[in-house]
Order: structure tokens, then sequence, then C-alpha cells
């Protein structure tokens, strides 16, 4: 038997009983402490650069205690010139060890029927896709493909088929196979690379303010605070990111991505729509050069007309980018690629997670293998597909 | 009217989300026996088997506690 929900916004002293239900959500995510679980909630949920009262994180409650928690994390974008408020949720979740009626309804009912003029989640799974839809939300069809972009094709094939004990048995043979390989021609980009900070990304983001109906609307300081989050996190690899200009000096993209052993992961490629198929080679032959195996990035309708040509493989993992909105206009830019949304927008950099233990972090590339001479002269395109 | 409702109704917790509900009017969340995903998928069975659409953003939760109150809520739009 259940009493009655009663559903409220989180505070800081939520934050202990909000990380017990997250531990008991999700066991299998590893927190060094509980206290750290829930410092964690604090700094992301409140005090965050774009924290606003009026949007906050929700928990339901009964007798019993806290039964479920949505967390709620605002962001500033813009649409034309209007600013607008878009509340990107995450950490949906309900206390899996006792009946907790239709708390993650409440939940998400209560969510939706605040200010915000858009409501966003990403990465979500099955269960909450079709909780949102049915509270009136929809779930953008594009964004749930992933694109792959094969870097060694061979080692990348092994790792995209999965299976510790085959990437053993298969990598030393995948690895010669890559030295003698080349997959497709490689494409000088024109590009020239710098590093990314707040302030490039600032500069690129504001020259791309008329080219895209929705947009974020960062500034340097909030810019320098999500990406100092995103370089924390370890759990896809070191962050790598460039700010690429063009011959006349002017910021035409950037790229930031999870560099690691397997398959490496983009957080975020943007540019305007004539430089975007110049960026996106700028980050295949950055990848390269570092050791990648493989790219992988979420399917983003603002990229997808610069990924052709680009002998791309497409997966359905059943990730969602959910979308709600009293006004439809907002939705309008996702689906016709008038959106500069990437995961950083999102949720997918945080680190709710947790962070694995060192020994099993992501691996670095190995040392990149030299090419035979003879490898050298003999370069086989691939045609994938 | 409303009773075959009821009836076709059961047949749906029972077939579709192997749920056995009491009596008609047990209340579905007190008693432990619905959760949010069990709901929204019983409202996806509404929609196949019976062609009524509920909208969860335009009714009460409070209105779907039972199979009597949601057959009264499916009897009203018809």
């Amino acid at each position: 038997m259940i009493t009655r929900l009663r559903v409220r916004a989180f505070t800081a002293a939520d934050a202990g009983a909000v990380a017990a239900l997250h531990a008991r959500a999700y066991a299998e995510r590893s927190w060094p402490s509980e206290a750290a679980r829930a410092a964690y909630f604090r700094e992301l949920l409140l005090h965050n650069p774009w924290a606003d009262a009026e949007m906050p994180s929700w928990v339901a409650e009964d007798e019993a205690g806290i039964a479920g928690f949505m967390g709620v994390m605002t962001r500033r974008m813009r649409f034309a010139a209007r600013p607008i408020r878009v509340a990107v949720a995450c950490q949906l979740m309900v206390d899996p060890g006792r009946p907790t009626g239709f708390a993650a309804l409440e939940l998400m009912r209560r969510y939706f029927a605040g200010p915000q003029d858009l409501s966003v989640a990403d990465g979500a799974n099955d269960a909450a896709r079709r909780c949102w839809e049915a509270c009136g939300g929809l779930a953008s069809p594009l964004h749930t493909l992933h694109w792959v972009r094969l870097l060694r094709p061979a080692r990348g094939l092994l790792h995209l088929a999965g299976g510790r004990a085959l990437n053993l048995l298969g990598g030393p043979f995948a690895a010669l196979a890559d030295a003698c390989l080349r997959f497709g021609p490689q494409v000088k980009s024109g590009l020239r690379e710098e590093p990314l900070e707040a302030a490039g990304l600032t500069e690129v983001l504001q020259r791309l303010r008329s080219a895209f109906a929705l947009r974020p609307d960062y500034d340097v300081w909030d810019l320098e605070w999500l990406l100092g989050q995103a370089r924390a996190k370890r759990r896809h690899g070191e962050l790598h990111g460039a700010l690429l200009r063009d011959r006349g000096g002017r910021a035409a993209g950037w790229f930031l991505y999870y560099l690691n052993g397997a398959v490496s992961k983009v957080l975020s490629v943007g540019g305007g729509r004539s430089e975007l198929p110049g960026v996106l080679e700028a980050l295949f032959e950055h990848a390269r050069a570092r050791g990648a195996a493989a790219l992988e990035g979420r399917l983003e309708p603002h990229v997808a007309p610069a990924l052709k040509g680009k002998r791309c493989l497409l997966q359905n993992r059943g990730i969602s980018t959910l979308l709600h909105s009293r006004d439809p206009a907002l939705l309008v830019p996702f689906l016709r690629g008038d959106a500069l949304f990437t995961r950083l927008e999102g949720e997918w950099w945080t680190r709710f997670n947790g962070e694995p233990a060192p020994a099993a972090l992501p691996k670095k590339p190995r040392e990149l293998p030299q090419k035979p001479p003879a490898a050298r002269k003999r370069k086989v395109a691939l045609t994938p597909f | 009217m409303q009773a075959s409702i009821i009836d076709e109704l059961s047949a749906l917790f029972d077939e579709a989300l192997h749920i056995e509900v009491p009596s008609p009017d047990t209340d579905l969340i007190d008693s432990g026996l619905l959760d949010s995903l069990q709901l929204v998928q019983l409202l996806l069975q509404i929609e196949e088997r019976m062609g009524k659409r509920i909208a969860l953003d335009e009714v009460q939760l409070d209105d779907l506690r039972s199979v009597s109150r949601l057959a009264a809520l499916i009897a009203q739009s018809e």
C-alpha cells in the first residue's frame, strides 16, 4: 500500500536522500562515496551557471520518504532573436524497492507545467520515452541514430563487434591490416586548428548566430564552467577539441570528442553549413592522428547533410532525444536541421553515472604503428557498405 | 454501456498486463498494482484495442486510479 505522493522542488537538503535513491535505482553506477554522489547532485542541479529557481528539479515523496526524482538543468538559448529558457531533464528515477504509483508521470507532468519554453531530454531510455510521449512530448527520430566513422577500419570493426576476447585475439591482426590499408581518400580540410577555449567557442557561436534558428546563448563564463565539467568526465577517455579557422582567419567551426583506444565519442561538432564538411574532415584527421580506431557521434540534423560522402555507418541504440513545447514552432528547428543543439547542450557530458576506477578507465590509443615502406605505396581504398 | 467497458478493461489488464484486478473499484495505485510505465502501457493497449486515445496531459491522474473510473472516462468520450 502506498500513500499519496507529493511533488515538490528539490533543495540542497534533499541531496543525501536523492543520492541514496540514485544508488538504489542505478546500483551499477560507481561513486567513491554517497557523500560524493550527493555533492555532485547539488553542484550540477543547484549551482550550475543557469540555475533558475523557477525551473527546479523535482522530488516525489510520500510518508516513507523520497519515492522519485527528476533532475532539471536550465539552459539559455535563442530562437531567432528571442531569448528562451530550455529545461533539460535528467536522472528521472523512482525507487525500485517499493511501489511508487504514478510517481514518474507526476514528476514529468510537473516538469512540463514549468515556465520553460522548451523541454529536452537526451540520452533517454525506452521507458522514459514512452512516459514522455504519453505526456504529450515527442521523440526526435533523427537524434536516435548515431554515425560511426571507421578511422582504422579493422580495429574499429573489432571494437564495434565488442567482446574483450575478440579484441585480444584479433587486435594484432587488425592493427597490421590497418597499417597496410587506408580507409578511403584522406581529404584535407583546409582549415587551421587551434586549441579550443571558451573564448574561441564563444566567438564561433557568435558568428553563427544568424545561421541557426535555435542556438545556445552562452557567455565565456558559462562555457568555461561547461568545458571544465566536460573535461572532468573520463568515462569515455580524454577530452580533445579544436577551434577551426579558415584561410581568412575567421572562426569556421569546432569539435570536441573523447579520445580512447576503442570507439572515440564526439561531444560536439559544429560550424557554418558550408564549412561543416571541412570541420568533419579535420575532426577525423585529428582523431586518426591520435590513434583513434573509430569515431561515434549522435546524428544531429545540422550535421546530417555534411556527412554525405563521409563513409559513415549508422547505428540505432534506442537512446532518444525527447522534446516538448507548448509552442510547436520551437520544435521545428530540431527536425529540419535548424537547431544547434549538440550533446554539449544536453546532459550527456554529466557524470551522474560516476566515474570508473582509474584501472577501469578507457585505454588511450596505443602508440601508432609505423607503416612498412611497401605499405606506404599501396593505398587500398575500401568501399564500404 | 459502462459495464461492457469494464469487462473489456478487465480482460485487457489480465491479457496485456498480466494484472489481476480484484474488483473494478480497487485503487490501482494504493494497492501497488499499477506504476507509471504500466499505466503508459495500458493506455497504449486501450488505444490499440478499443480505439480510444487518453492523453495524459489532458486528464487528471486520479481519473485513472481504478478500472471503474477509467471506464467512466472512456464512456464520457464516446
